[in-house]
Formats: C-alpha cells, structure tokens, sequence
C-alpha cells in the first residue's frame, strides 16, 4: 500500500516538472490541472492507508475547490486581467 | 488481491498519461491525452479501493468523490483548453 503511495509522490513530482518546463501558460495550467488531479488520489490512498474516513473529507473538499483555482486561473488568463 | 490489481492498472494508466504529456509537442493533443487519461487512472484507483474497503462509511465517500472527479475533471480541461483556443494560441502545422 505505502508503495502505491511513493508512485503517486513521484508522478506528483513529474506533473510539478511538466509546470515549469511548459512553454506556455496553458501547458502551466494542464500541469497545475495534473497536479490537483493526483494530490487528490494521494489525499485518498492516504485516508485509506490510515484507515481514518475523516481525511477522506479533507480530499472531497479538495476536490471541489482545487479545480475551481483552476477554473479562474483560466479564465483570469483568457481576459488578460479584466475578470 | 483485487484492490492490488486495479490500483496497480490505475497507476499504469496514470503513468502512460504522463508519458503522453511529455512526448508530444503540440499543446493540444497533450492536454487531450493527459486529461482523458488520467481521469480513467483516478476512476480505476477510486474503484481498486472500493473493493478493499467493502460496504462502509468509507466506501460511501469514496463514492461522492467518484462522482465529484467524474464531474469536475472534464470541466476544468475543457476550461483551460477553451481559454487557450479563444486566447488566439495558434500551434505551427508541422508540430500536430
């Protein structure tokens, strides 16, 4: 189980390095995408590692307003500042 | 036995997507692969974990936040891809 987690870790790891190589702001914000998308499978195996349903609250939570940072990332982005 | 199995497949899929987003050039046919992928890696982890837990509180939640990725990861991808395209973000022919 704790090896699923060091797998996780390290495509976290990639996906951060796809965020500072991308050319452009978009591959950023696919990376930061990426990212959010595998923190919130880690807050999971996590809960399940630790057997404790209370940190799997903590990825529901994370899983909603974690892509909604992305949302208006976005589109702050696409309106160049005037949101 | 199973749980090892799916989360196993989910990390593979996890990974074939992440070796998408670095093969190809193009912007676009990266988030396209990425994304899809990615999302089928989560679902096969979330459903691996499911069968470890079994019938519980657990699995009860594991369940909201099936839906919640099955919901929100294709909005946030079209998101980004739209801002991108409207943003006026032409890729050079030769790269697609």
């Amino acid at each position: 189980m704790s090896l699923f987690i060091v797998i996780v870790v390290f495509f976290i790891t990639l996906s951060i390095l796809r965020v500072i190589i991308g050319p452009s702001i978009w591959d950023r914000l696919l990376g930061f995408n990426l990212v959010s998308a595998k923190l919130l499978i880690l807050i999971v195996l996590l809960a399940s590692y630790f057997q404790s349903s209370l940190i799997l609250d903590i990825a529901i939570t994370y899983a909603v307003l974690g892509f909604i940072g992305t949302v208006f990332i976005a589109t702050y982005i696409q309106k160049r500042g005037r949101l | 036995m199973m749980t090892v199995l799916l989360i196993s497949m989910g990390l593979i899929f996890m990974a074939v997507g992440l070796y998408g987003t670095y093969k190809y050039k193009n912007f676009y046919t990266r988030i396209l692969i990425s994304a899809k992928i990615d999302i089928i890696g989560d679902i096969t982890i979330l459903i691996g974990l499911m069968f470890k837990h079994g019938i519980s509180f657990f699995t009860m939640k594991l369940i909201l936040i099936f839906f919640i990725i099955l919901i929100i990861n294709p909005l946030t991808t079209h998101i980004i891809v739209r801002s991108a395209y409207q943003s006026g973000y032409k890729v050079r022919k030769d790269l697609i």
